[in-house]
């Protein structure tokens, strides 16, 4: 897929970040192109989801540039509303919003922040319900859905907004295993559909087997990237290796 | 009616239990019209209550800060001093040095009636709680809720408007409803200044009757009967406002 169609449509350039003295991001430069899908993998506490987190401007940048789908993300005068309707987001902890149906938490954004027509909202919100296989629970609240069946409501919602990037931030690690797997046919359908994804994943191997690009941080810096296979067979920087060691 | 009529008459001249507004059309009549005026008070009070406190709870989130200081002195100094000395502070204090609550030298009618005088009192004082428990309220929306808002477009304001505040309202509803029905007690001390509430014309009757003991016991339950329509109200509106699932 990246050989074919190689735009780059997110781009890092020597980005860092500090939280008060600490440094979190120490200077990651990376390029993502359209329909690729990344993954990025690390040690906790490494910043991977800061990464993410700057990338949709939730967390500004000391310094370095950010461009998403053309987007100068560091511009003081960063329009944030056409960033992230470009820049879908989804979260471990879901972070659905409680007092609304599962209808409507899918449809509040398309109609509250981008005012698009109800009808056209409402018929993509239940086609996207299909597709995350979750029709039956248009009127349920999230309260009464499973961990694994709020996660899907989360892609559908983020996806709803009609977005160039997704990103996904350790999205199955807060559920059990037997849902895991739902959740991670929701994303691969995703990808499948040439949605560039950014994903951040505990899930070693279904990062190697979605993954165009693997990328390992650790301690606010890339260390190593490469495709799955040379990455997950031949890992070259010695944390690199340790930490496979660990998790494998 | 006739019949309770009789009876407490009977009672009064068999025994000297004297129920006087039990059998007294014309004390009776006064009487419910001072349970009107303690209801009308409380009604009163209370929507002035939710106005001042949803006020000063958006006042204190504006970035200008010495405004915030001046609704934080507000709130600190109503919610930490008698109501009594409160009304008596408006009424006597800022009533009479304005001449708002004095008679004009032709005898004109004075600005503010002490009955809103009453109000005002309680809605400022009671303001000062609701302003609190909103505040609280906003503060237990997750953090991680607001940055899912956030994620999706919303700006601060619309993000308070659509997500945080329905959210908050409803995790302040049991504490708004307790500190409301309080509100109903609070409505005595509109006897101090001479307002015909119930207490008040209870007062005007036992010193008519001698009939302290069984007119006090007529008060306490009448505040009782209210208290309880009140919570019971409140308990409507929490069923009402109920998202299934939600606060698991
Ligand atoms: N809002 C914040 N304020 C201060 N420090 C922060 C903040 N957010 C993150 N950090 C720090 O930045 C560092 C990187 O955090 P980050 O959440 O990006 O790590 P991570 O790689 O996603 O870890 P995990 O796998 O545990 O999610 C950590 O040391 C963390 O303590
Ligand atoms: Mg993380």
């Amino acid at each position: 897929m990246k050989a074919e169609n190689a735009t780059p449509q997110v781009i890092l350039k020597d980005v860092r970040k500090s939280y008060g003295q600490l440094e979190v991001l120490k200077g990651i430069s990376m390029s993502v192109n359209r329909s690729e899908i990344v993954s990025i993998i690390g040690p906790s506490g490494s910043g991977k989801s800061t990464i993410l987190r700057c990338i949709n401007a939730l967390a500004p940048v000391n310094a370095g540039s950010i461009n998403v789908a053309g987007i100068e993300v560091n511009d003081p005068k960063l329009d944030e509303r056409a960033l992230r309707r470009r820049v879908g987001m989804v979260f471990q902890s879901y972070n659905l919003f409680p007092h609304r149906t599962v209808l409507q938490n899918i449809m509040m954004a398309p109609l509250q922040v981008l005012k698009q027509n109800r009808a056209d909202v409402e018929q993509r919100a239940r086609a996207l319900l299909a597709k995350v296989r979750l029709s039956e629970k248009e009127n349920a609240y999230p309260g009464e859905l499973s961990g694994g069946q709020q996660q899907r409501v989360a892609i559908a919602r983020s996806l709803c907004m009609n977005p160039e990037v997704m990103m996904f931030d350790e999205v199955t690690a807060a559920l059990d295993p037997e849902t895991v797997k739902e959740v991670l046919t929701t994303i691969r359908d995703v990808a499948a559909e040439g949605m560039t994804c950014i994903l951040v994943t505990h899930e070693m191997r279904f990062a190697r087997e979605i993954s165009d690009t693997v990328y390992f941080t650790d301690q606010g810096r890339i260390v190593e990237s490469n495709n799955p296979k040379d990455f997950f067979e031949n890992p070259q920087d010695d944390r690199t290796k340790a930490f496979l060691d660990k998790v494998l | 009616m006739e019949l309770i009529a009789q009876f407490f008459e009977e009672l009064y001249h068999r025994t000297g239990w004297n129920f006087s507004v039990l059998y007294n059309a014309w004390e009776a009549k006064k009487y419910v019209n001072g349970i009107y005026i303690a209801l009308e008070l409380a009604l009163w009070g209370l929507l002035g209550a939710m106005i001042i406190g949803a006020l000063c709870c958006f006042l204190r989130l504006v970035r200008f800060a010495p405004l915030r200081w001046l609704v934080t002195a507000y709130i600190e100094f109503f919610r930490n001093t008698p109501g009594l000395a409160q009304l008596y502070f408006l009424f006597f204090g800022l009533g009479s040095y304005f001449q708002l609550s004095t008679y004009g030298q032709n005898g004109e009618p004075p600005f503010l009636s002490p009955f809103k005088f009453v109000v005002i009192g309680l809605s400022l004082q009671y303001g000062a709680f609701v302003a609190e428990i909103l505040r609280a309220g906003i503060e237990a929306v997750p953090k991680t809720t607001k940055e899912a808002a956030e994620a999706l477009g919303y700006g601060r304001w619309a993000a308070l408007y659509h997500i945080v505040m329905p959210l908050a309202f409803r995790i302040s509803l049991p504490a708004l409803g307790n500190n409301m029905a309080q509100i109903v007690k609070s409505t005595a001390m509109a006897y101090a200044i001479a307002v015909p509430e119930a207490l008040y014309v209870a007062h005007e009757i036992w010193t008519e009757h001698f009939n302290v003991i069984e007119m006090m016991n007529v008060v306490l339950l009448t505040y009782l009967g209210m208290m309880w329509i009140f919570t019971l109200i409140v308990r409507l509106i929490e069923r009402w406002l109920h998202v299934p699932g939600m606060g698991r």
